[in-house]
């Protein structure tokens, strides 16, 4: 860019966009548990954030305020989602209910079937205690951040993980208990 | 270290912990199976986002994506300004137009309220001042006139050549100019203008050659004076504009006519009669028959006759020279008229000024409706133009997305 161009509204919004793009594929990512979806949500994230930039006065940041579109935009998708995925949506992802393989979790389990068994069980969280899980526990945020990308206070974030890691663990354990190599099997059987 | 603990350890990061508290959650994990699980599963969120890569097509989708919205946001603000743009080219056709309209209605003779201004006229007329040019060929021809009898008489012809030759020279011959002025006068104090007039013409000298007054001062019958006045000619410029400060000048002209031809033509001739006369009268003296005396006595009665005739003219237009002809009309001012004057008071000056200000909205009403009744042609094909042009691309936008589609 040369010393007398002024860049325009489009150029400041890349190169601002730019540095947060990965995080918030990855936010999109463990909101949805699909890479499709995934794509779709984070670029719909950043279109909404280009169209809003005009007013964007910089109050908050733009990291937060990027993060508060993403959710935003992910807690809309899910919601027009249907509450209960199905076997063969779950089979079209990659789910193969053919493998009974059934480690403990945490000790036996391989590092994927581990990870595939922690974003099955987050993906059966309600959406507000998921957010505060990902922000927390995958992308290490702290609470004070997060406080302000979900706009709530501290003491909800707090509530919100603890519920959301109390459920997981739950999930996994008994997932393990009742022998089935997936938890989305076992909590539909639940229900 | 108890699993309670261990859990509020875990909530922090592993880098935010001590070399303490990572050997004590070692040992507790060792010993319990849950605790274990649960640092597995927090590091395994740890670490997921780490390992998990950006799709490549991503970065450059969305890139594309802003783009295509930025041309978008353009293209919208573009057509956005089509109307306004519009609106403002046509607000601007319509207020021109009116304009032209407007203007070419009134012209020159706009507002009876105008102070007419005729100084150009009159300096020119004033300044006036054409040379008679006399030669003394002219004599010779009015010496050739119906009395032709008595011009066989060569002494007659000498006695005029010589008595006139000085009087006839062009060079010393002043113009005569007769000049007429009349101006209309528009008044709320009548009768202290009315005075004002009379004043002023006694001051320069001047006479009421005749007045004429009608009105009683109401309203339906407002008061009018019409004078003829004579006004020395020297003191003609004082008396005007002396005159014209007595109310608003409506109207004004002045006429300059130089009659100096047929003045010194008419006292050649006068003078050529007298000296016709003088002779005749000596012949007559010296006549010995009574023919002679018969014949002399006829010819001094018409040269006489013609003396008269010539001197009467002449006094004419010395009178007329002199005394220039001034008609004045002194017209009292109706309240409709008086914003036109400039002694009234600021309420009703305003008053006066919005019932004007009113009248010349109806007036521009009248030019916009012609203007826009004569734009009516133009504006109709115009439209037909541009509904033209709109099917047109329309039509070939349709074609297009049709090819598109296929």
């Amino acid at each position: 860019m040369s010393l007398f161009h002024r860049p325009s509204m489009q150029e400041r919004f890349t190169e601002m966009a730019s540095r947060y793009e990965r995080m918030i594929y990855l936010l999109c990512l463990r909101m949805t548990g699909s890479r499709e979806d995934a794509m779709d949500c984070a670029q719909e994230t950043l279109l909404r954030a280009y169209r809003a930039y005009g007013s964007f006065h910089g109050r908050s940041g733009e990291k937060t305020w990027l993060y508060r579109i993403a959710c935003n935009t992910c807690v809309d998708l899910l919601r027009r989602r249907p509450s209960h995925v199905s076997l063969e949506e779950l089979q079209e992802k990659g789910y193969d209910p053919a493998d009974t393989r059934i480690p403990l979790p945490g000790e036996r389990l391989e590092k994927e079937e581990l990870r595939r068994q922690i974003l099955e069980a987050l993906a059966l969280l309600p959406e507000e205690q998921r957010a505060a899980v990902i922000l927390r526990d995958f992308q290490q945020m702290p609470y004070e951040e997060i406080a302000r990308i979900l706009e709530i206070s501290e003491g909800t974030v707090k509530s919100r993980i603890s519920r959301g890691r109390e459920k997981i663990k739950n999930i996994l354990i008994r997932a393990e208990q009742n022998g089935y190599a997936s938890v989305k099997e076992d909590e539909g059987r639940q229900e | 270290m108890d699993c309670r603990t261990f859990e509020l350890l875990l909530d922090r990061t592993e880098e935010e912990w001590t070399q303490d508290e990572m050997r004590e959650a070692r040992e507790h994990a060792a010993i319990c199976a849950h605790c274990r699980m649960l640092w597995n599963v927090r590091r395994e969120m740890a670490d997921m986002d780490r390992d998990e890569p950006l799709p490549p097509a991503f970065s450059e989708s969305w890139k594309e994506k802003i783009r295509t919205e930025a041309e978008h946001k353009m293209n919208i603000r573009l057509a956005s300004l089509k109307r306004p743009l519009a609106a403002v080219a046509a607000v601007a056709v319509l207020v021109l137009g009116t304009t032209v309209s407007y203007n070419n209605r009134w012209g020159d003779s706009r507002r009876s309220s105008a102070a007419y201004q005729a100084g150009s006229d009159y300096d020119a007329g004033y300044g006036y001042a054409a040379s008679a040019k006399r030669t003394a060929n002219t004599l010779q021809s009015l010496a050739a006139a119906p009395e032709g009898a008595l011009m066989e008489d060569s002494v007659v012809f000498e006695a005029e050549e010589t008595a006139y030759g000085a009087a006839d020279d062009p060079s010393v011959s002043p113009a005569k100019i007769i000049r007429t002025v009349s101006f209309t006068l528009k008044t709320r104090q009548y009768e202290r203008d009315y005075q004002q007039i009379r004043d002023l013409t006694e001051a320069c000298g001047g006479r009421i050659e005749s007045l004429s007054i009608s009105g009683d001062g109401s309203a339906s019958s407002l008061r009018r004076a019409e004078f003829t006045l004579r006004i020395p000619s020297a003191r003609l410029d004082d008396f005007i504009s002396d005159a014209r400060s007595a109310g608003n000048v409506s109207a004004y002209s002045e006429s300059s006519d130089d009659v100096s031809d047929s003045y010194y033509d008419i006292q050649s001739r006068l003078h050529t009669q007298q000296a016709k006369l003088a002779r005749l009268t000596e012949m007559m003296e010296k006549a010995d028959s009574i023919e002679d005396l018969i014949r002399l006595e006829s010819a001094i009665s018409e040269t006489q006759y013609l003396i008269d005739r010539y001197s009467g003219q002449i006094g004419s237009y010395d009178s007329r020279v002199n005394d220039s002809t001034v008609y004045i009309t002194l017209r009292e001012l109706s309240s409709a008229d008086a914003a036109e004057v400039k002694e009234l008071g600021l309420g009703e000056r305003i008053l006066n000024a919005v019932r004007a200000s009113l009248e010349t909205a109806g007036e521009v009403a009248q030019a916009f409706i012609i203007f826009l009744l004569s734009a009516l042609p133009w504006i109709a094909a115009g439209a037909v133009l541009i509904l033209a042009v709109r099917a047109l691309l329309r039509r070939r936008k349709a074609r297009r997305e049709k090819r598109e589609q296929e």
